[in-house]
C-alpha cells in the first residue's frame, strides 16, 4: 500500500508564549526594579500555552478548516508553517520539508494570506506593489508581468490594478494578498480569517475564490483558520476543532456534526407567554424526561408569539411537552424539528473540553 | 543585485511621491552644511592631526556623517510591522534584505553630498587634497563597518522594536569620542589619555580614513598610513560576520518570542 502524501503534517507541536507583564507585576501599586530588569532582559515570568501537542495531516488538494475560537492558537499553527514563528518542540512539515530546518525552501512551497500583515507600499499601485514582490521571489521579469497580470484577471482586480495601494477597501485589499501568495505558485496556501472585515458580498466572492478557484480549479492545498462556522461547513473538506491550543476533533463537517448525534433540536412557537411565566415554563419543560436545554426567545417574524427552542435527546417524546405547555396555558402554533448542527457540535465539543 | 534593486526603486519611488518631504530633505542638506561652515570659519584654526584648516576638517565630518547616517535611518523604516513578515516570506536573504534596505537612502545621501560639497569648497573654501585609490580603499571599508553596524542596529531592533540600546549607544559614544567635529586628539586636553577609548570605536576609523585619503593625499604605501587602514580593515573584517551572527539571533528570537509581525 502507498501512504497518500501529505501536502501538511503537524506532529505533536507545542508552543508557548511569555505573557506579558508589566512594572507593577506583583508588587501592589508600586513599581517594581526587580520587575523592570526581568522584563527589560526578558528574564523568568509566566508563559501561556498556545499550542498542546497538535497534530494533523491535510491532504494535498484539501480544504482544511481549523475552527476555534479567538485565542485558540489557529494563527499560531499558521505562523509556524509560514516559517514567522519557531515552536518549542514538535515538528511541522510542508510537502515533507521540515519548516523550521528548511524555512526558504517552505517559502517556496507554502504562501500566506495574513489580513492584518499586508506589507504592502501604500504609495506604489497594487501593481507595482506585486511587482516588487515578484522580483523577490526571484520570478524573471517578462514571466513576472506575465503572472501579475493573469492573476488580477483571476481575483478580478484588473481595474483597479494601477490605483495606489492605500485607496483600496478591504475586499480589494485581501484581493491583492491573494495575488500576492499566488504569485510563486505555492501549491500551498494559508488563510487566516480570510472573510474577516469583508462586507457579506465581498465576503462571499472571497469563498467562491477559494473554494470554487484556488481549490477546485487550481487544485490548490488550503489551510484556513476561522471561527464562522457556517463558513467552515460551506467550504472545508475536512476540519479541526481547536480550543486552547488542543485540537478536540478532526473530521469532515458530517462526522464533527455525528458528535451530538443523539441529540435533536425543537423549535416551538407558543401564543400568550408572558416574560413573567418564563421561570415556571423553563422549569416544566427542563422536567421533561431528555429534555437538555430550553431558550425562550421573542420571535420578531410574529408579533405576540413567542418561540421556544429545546434541546433533547433522540427520541424525545414531544407529546409530553405539548402536555406541559398546554396546561400552562401556551398555544402551540408551530413546530420545527432538526438535527444539530456544526454549530452544536462545535459548543458541545467546547463544554465537553472546558469541563 | 535584481531584489536588491527592486527594494531600492520602491524606496525611490515611494519617497517621490512625498514631495514636500523630498524638498524639504534636500533644502535640509544644503542648509544643513551652511551652518556648519559658518560655525567651522567662525572657530577657524588649524588642524595638525591632519595638516588642515577646521573648515575643511569639519566640513568632510559632517559629508561623512551624513553618508554614513542614512544607512541606519534606512532599517528603521523596513521593520515596521507585517513588513518584515511579509519580507521573509519571499525567502530572501539577510544581506538582500538589509542591502535592499539601505541603498535608497546611501543614494539620496550621495546625491545630496556633491551640492553639499560644491558649498563647502566654493563658499567655505574647504581644500581638499583627494588620494583617489586610498579614497576608494576608505569607502569600501568605511561601508562595511557601516553596513555591519546597520544589520546589528537591526537585529536588536527586530527585537526591541522601537529603539535599539545598541544603535543609541553607539551614537552616543560616537558624538562624544569619533571625532566628526573635532580632531580625537582634543580630548586629551580635557582628560590625559581619553582619545584612546575613541580608537575602539569603529566609527573613529572610519572619520579617520577617509579624512586621511580627502585631506592628506595619503598614500597606503606610506607604512604608517597603511597600518590606519589595515586597523580599520580589521573593524571592518571581524564586524561583518559577528553582524550576520546577530541578525540571526536577532531574527530567530523574534520568532522563538512570537513577535515578528509586532512593532
Amino acid at each position: 500500500m502507498v501512504d497518500e502524501p501529505m501536502a501538511i503534517q503537524l506532529l505533536d507541536l507545542r508552543k508557548t508564549y511569555k505573557v506579558f507583564r508589566n512594572l507593577r507585576e506583583g508588587s501592589g501599586a508600586t513599581v517594581s526594579f526587580v520587575n523592570f530588569f526581568r522584563i527589560l532582559f526578558g528574564l523568568g515570568g509566566q508563559r501561556t500555552v498556545a499550542l498542546d501537542s497538535v497534530s494533523f495531516s491535510v491532504k494535498k488538494g484539501e480544504v482544511f478548516g481549523l475552527l476555534g475560537p479567538n485565542g485558540a492558537g489557529k494563527t499560531t499553527m499558521l505562523k509556524i508553517l509560514s516559517t514567522l514563528v519557531l515552536p518549542d518542540s514538535g515538528k511541522a512539515y510542508v510537502e515533507g520539508i521540515d519548516v523550521t530546518r528548511r524555512p526558504r525552501e517552505t517559502v517556496k512551497r507554502l504562501q500566506s494570506v495574513f489580513a492584518e500583515s499586508q506589507g504592502f507600499e501604500r504609495r506604489l499601485t497594487g501593481r507595482e506593489n506585486l511587482e516588487f514582490f515578484a522580483t523577490l521571489l526571484g520570478l524573471p521579469k517578462k514571466q513576472a508581468k506575465a503572472r501579475i497580470d493573469e492573476l488580477l484577471t483571476f481575483t478580478g482586480m484588473t481595474d483597479r490594478a494601477d490605483v495606489m495601494f492605500q485607496r483600496y477597501s478591504t475586499g480589494m485589499a485581501r484581493r491583492l494578498l491573494v495575488c500576492r501568495a499566488l504569485l510563486s505558485n505555492a501549491s500551498v496556501l494559508l488563510f487566516d480569517e480570510p472573510t474577516a472585515a469583508l462586507d457579506p458580498i465581498a465576503a462571499a466572492d472571497f469563498r467562491k475564490l477559494i473554494r470554487h478557484d484556488l481549490a477546485d480549479k487550481e487544485g490548490k492545498t488550503i489551510l484556513l483558520a476561522t471561527h464562522n462556522l457556517w463558513e467552515a461547513e460551506q467550504i472545508c473538506d475536512r476540519i479541526a476543532v481547536v480550543r486552547k491550543g488542543r485540537i478536540l476533533a478532526v473530521g469532515t463537517p458530517e462526522e464533527i456534526k455525528k458528535n451530538v448525534s443523539d441529540r435533536v433540536n425543537l423549535s416551538l412557537i407558543v401564543l400568550n407567554y408572558s416574560p413573567q411565566a418564563a421561570k415556571t415554563v423553563t422549569e416544566a419543560i427542563l422536567a421533561v424526561r431528555g429534555v437538555l436545554g430550553i431558550e425562550i426567545l421573542e420571535d420578531r417574524d410574529h408579533e405576540g408569539s413567542t418561540r421556544l427552542n429545546i434541546e433533547g435527546v433522540k427520541g424525545l417524546n414531544y407529546n409530553v411537552i405539548f402536555q406541559k405547555l398546554s396546561s400552562l396555558n401556551l398555544e402551540v402554533t408551530s413546530l420545527e424539528s432538526s438535527q444539530p448542527s456544526l454549530e452544536d457540535a462545535f459548543l458541545k465539543l467546547n463544554l465537553e473540553a472546558a469541563a | 543585485m535584481g531584489k536588491v534593486w527592486a527594494m531600492t526603486r520602491r524606496d525611490m519611488n515611494k519617497w517621490a511621491t512625498y514631495k514636500t518631504q523630498a524638498t524639504t530633505s534636500i533644502l535640509g542638506g544644503l542648509l544643513g552644511i551652511v551652518s556648519w561652515g559658518l560655525n567651522a570659519t567662525f572657530v577657524n584654526r588649524l588642524v595638525p592631526d591632519y595638516n588642515t584648516n577646521y573648515v575643511s576638517f569639519l566640513i568632510v565630518g559632517v559629508l561623512i556623517s551624513s553618508l554614513i547616517l542614512p544607512l541606519s535611518q534606512g532599517i528603521q523604516g523596513s521593520v515596521s510591522p507585517f513588513t518584515l513578515e511579509s519580507i521573509l516570506m519571499t525567502g530572501l536573504k539577510a544581506p538582500t534584505f538589509i542591502l535592499g534596505t539601505v541603498l535608497w537612502p546611501y543614494i539620496l545621501s550621495v546625491v545630496l553630498f556633491l551640492p553639499q560639497l560644491v558649498v563647502g569648497i566654493v563658499y567655505f573654501h574647504a581644500t581638499l587634497s583627494v588620494n583617489p585609490v586610498s579614497f576608494v580603499l576608505a569607502l569600501v571599508i568605511s561601508t562595511t563597518i557601516v553596513f555591519s553596524i546597520a544589520m546589528v542596529s537591526t537585529a536588536f531592533r527586530i527585537v526591541t522594536k522601537t529603539s535599539d540600546p545598541v544603535s543609541w549607544s553607539l551614537a552616543i559614544a560616537a558624538s562624544l569620542f569619533s571625532g566628526m567635529t573635532f580632531p580625537v586628539s582634543h580630548l586629551n586636553d580635557y582628560v590625559p589619555g581619553l582619545s584612546t577609548v575613541s580608537w575602539f570605536l569603529p566609527q573613529t576609523w572610519v572619520y579617520h580614513i577617509v579624512r586621511l585619503s580627502t585631506l592628506e593625499n595619503a598614500s597606503i604605501l606610506d607604512a604608517n598610513i597603511a597600518i590606519s587602514f589595515l586597523i580599520a580593515m580589521i573593524f571592518a573584517v571581524v564586524l561583518l560576520p559577528l553582524a550576520f551572527y546577530v541578525f540571526r539571533w536577532g531574527l530567530n528570537r523574534a520568532k522563538r518570542d512570537g513577535t515578528l509581525g509586532h512593532f
